[in-house]
């Protein structure tokens, strides 16, 4: 079991956000996590990457508790690709995914072959070769985030987190990143947890799926399980539908719109 | 475009960078001695170095048949002012680059914090308490004083429990520099003849600076820049965001507060026995980054070695060539303020928006 959560509860303040909350996360499974704004997406993300500390309960990385981690170790158990960074200062693009191998590298020594080795393959692999030389800071929005996935991927990870990763990209490159992941978790036997807000990529690539509202896993489970129209309508409150489509060879969702444009 | 990357190396100091560092490192020891020869007693700079050569390895001989009086020039008036003004400028430029990646901010200074600020008060206090507690150090100590008591209350003011954020701490540094500079003000009214004698420390000079105040400020710069050299690759992450930092791996919290708390030290030690000199912390490492690019581990010694070069040769021009003595912050700020904007206009220009 990659990730063990136990009677998790977290709260802002006085609005609770998160309480009693069980889950696991196991190795060689997609994890997409849904659920409308404001249900807690991004806290337990940010729960699992140590950025937030649980109010009560545990979480177990590998079976040891997530508090005993060092910054450094955690690094190199844990990527975290975000959806919002700062990038002020103009390094290259492979400067950037080089800091992925920061966690590998013991202080004052150069990064080893392996190490370059391995930012090229990440490179090649996210389709950002061609901008290695460029300055972040010149680069589109969409082309920063795949950057940072880039980055993200060359810290080697056993578990990959992502943060509505796709959001700033284009369909090409939102379906090659989600490709990516697959790949890793099917071939790495990775665990990836991924927030969307697209429920229909998350239909195509997660192996299972978190279903959150206020706070409380309404369901998690296999994906055809949890993926019902049932759920999901009693989740966002929009009726919706789940079938098989044909010609995106996947689970797909579509909603009734209500009053649109013809 | 395998072209645009051959600039890429993994090796730290990759061959013109290297050179250049060490033609800086020369133009530095080269511009000590030239500087030693200035002033209103020319002297060689052979005998310049003889005489240092002399005092370093004890070797009276040496200049034995020099005019006596040269020696006292050189190792008791000009060299201690010379070192003290390349050490304030390599440290407070080297704090600039720290500044400026600790709080995500392009526009970060050394004295951004207020440490400029909390310095400038307990000087003032001193001057018109007229306290001399520690005799002729009494300024110096003063100052160090104030400028920790800000950091303090700085650091009280901005933590939370998510450790010390960029905004929080830049707001808590304007605060506390507000209610000072109130306070400088108010001690400024209070004071009657003293008052020349705090604005002339506000304006920043190196004249009549002891060995013991190099010292002071060169033992603090040292272990500084260890602590800076230390934390360099932290420091390249951390610019690029905490959270980002974090799930890289570094203990975010831990080295904010070494370097923010180590980088106000080097910076209270430089003001405390300088008074005020703007513009080096927040110039030199632009200037330099343009040269070194944005890797805080070139760029601090860079950026040290140009901020001495450049304090030094201010100083200089101040102390030997200028017909009258002009405060050096004074200058610092008329020179470095126009060249700032010449170069922020060309960059403008190139449409590189923040390329800083």
């Amino acid at each position: 079991m990659a990730f063990k959560l136990q009677q998790v509860s977290f709260s802002y303040r006085q609005a609770r956000i998160f309480k009693a909350v069980d889950l696991d996360f196991g190795y060689g499974h997609f994890y997409g996590i849904l659920g409308p704004n404001g249900s807690g997406k991004t806290t337990l993300l940010d729960l699992l990457c140590r950025h937030l500390k649980p109010e009560q309960g545990l979480i177990l990385l590998d079976d040891r508790p997530l508090d005993t981690y060092t910054r450094r170790s955690l690094a190199r158990k844990l990527a975290l690709v975000p959806q919002q960074y700062v990038i002020g200062f103009p390094f290259s693009v492979r400067e950037v995914v080089l800091m992925g191998r920061y966690a590998h590298l013991p202080r004052f020594t150069s990064p080893a072959k392996k190490d370059l080795e391995v930012v090229q393959q990440v490179l090649e692999e996210t389709d950002t070769l061609g901008l290695a030389g460029r300055r972040i800071t010149e680069l589109s929005g969409g082309e920063r985030q795949r950057v940072v996935f880039a980055r993200a991927l060359a810290q080697d990870t056993p578990v990959l987190v992502l943060d509505e990763a796709t959001a700033n990209l284009d369909i090409n490159h939102a379906l090659g990143l989600m490709r990516c992941v697959a790949r890793r978790v099917r071939e790495n036997n990775c665990c990836a947890i991924a927030v969307f807000q697209d429920i229909n990529l998350a239909a195509a690539f997660c192996s299972h799926i978190v279903l959150l509202n206020r706070g409380k896993v309404v369901a998690a489970g296999k994906k055809k399980e949890v993926l019902t129209g049932s759920n999901l309508e009693m989740v966002f409150r929009v009726p919706a539908m789940v079938r098989h489509d044909d010609f995106a060879g996947t689970l797909q969702v579509v909603f009734t719109h209500g009053d649109h444009a013809t | 475009m395998p072209g645009a990357e051959s600039e890429f190396s993994p090796r730290l100091f990759a061959g013109k960078q290297l050179v250049v560092l060490f033609l800086l490192a020369a133009l530095l020891s080269a511009a000590v001695v030239t500087a030693s020869g200035m002033g209103y007693i020319s002297i060689a700079w052979s005998q310049v170095a003889s005489i240092i050569g002399a005092k370093i390895f004890k070797a009276g001989h040496w200049i034995a048949d020099l005019d006596p009086l040269l020696p006292v020039v050189v190792w008791q008036v000009r060299l201690p002012r010379i070192l003290a003004s390349a050490i304030v400028g390599g440290g407070l430029a080297a704090c600039g680059v720290v500044f400026q990646a600790l709080l995500l901010n392009p526009l970060a200074d050394p004295y951004t914090l207020g440490i400029s600020a909390g310095a400038s008060f307990g000087a003032s206090l001193a001057i018109v308490l007229n306290l001399s507690l520690f005799g002729s150090y009494s300024l110096t100590l003063f100052a160090f004083m104030g400028a920790l008591a800000t950091l303090a209350a700085v650091l009280y003011l901005s933590a939370s429990a998510n450790g010390y954020g960029s905004t929080s701490l830049i707001l808590s540094g304007i605060i506390v520099a507000a209610i000072l500079s109130a306070g400088i003000s108010f001690l400024k009214y209070l004071a009657d003849e003293q008052v020349a004698a705090i604005i002339f420390w506000l304006m920043g000079s190196f004249a009549g600076r002891t060995w013991p105040q190099v010292g002071l400020v060169a033992i603090f710069s040292a272990v500084g820049m260890a602590v800076f050299a230390f934390y360099a690759r932290d420091l390249n992450l951390m610019a690029l965001g905490r959270r980002s930092a974090a799930s890289l791996g570094v203990s975010t919290r831990k080295a904010t507060l070494v370097l923010l708390v180590s980088a106000s030290l080097v910076t209270a030690a430089c003001v405390s026995i300088s008074g005020i000199i703007g513009f080096v912390g927040l110039l030199v490492p632009h200037m330099v980054r343009s040269l070194a690019g944005p890797d805080n581990r070139r760029l601090l010694p860079f950026s040290f070695l140009a901020g001495a070069l450049l304090l030094l040769a201010a100083d200089t021009l101040t102390r030997a060539v200028l017909p009258r003595e002009v405060p050096v912050g004074v200058l610092t700020a008329l020179i470095g303020g126009p060249f700032f904007c010449y170069l922020f206009r060309r960059r403008q220009k190139k449409g590189v928006a923040d390329g800083l």
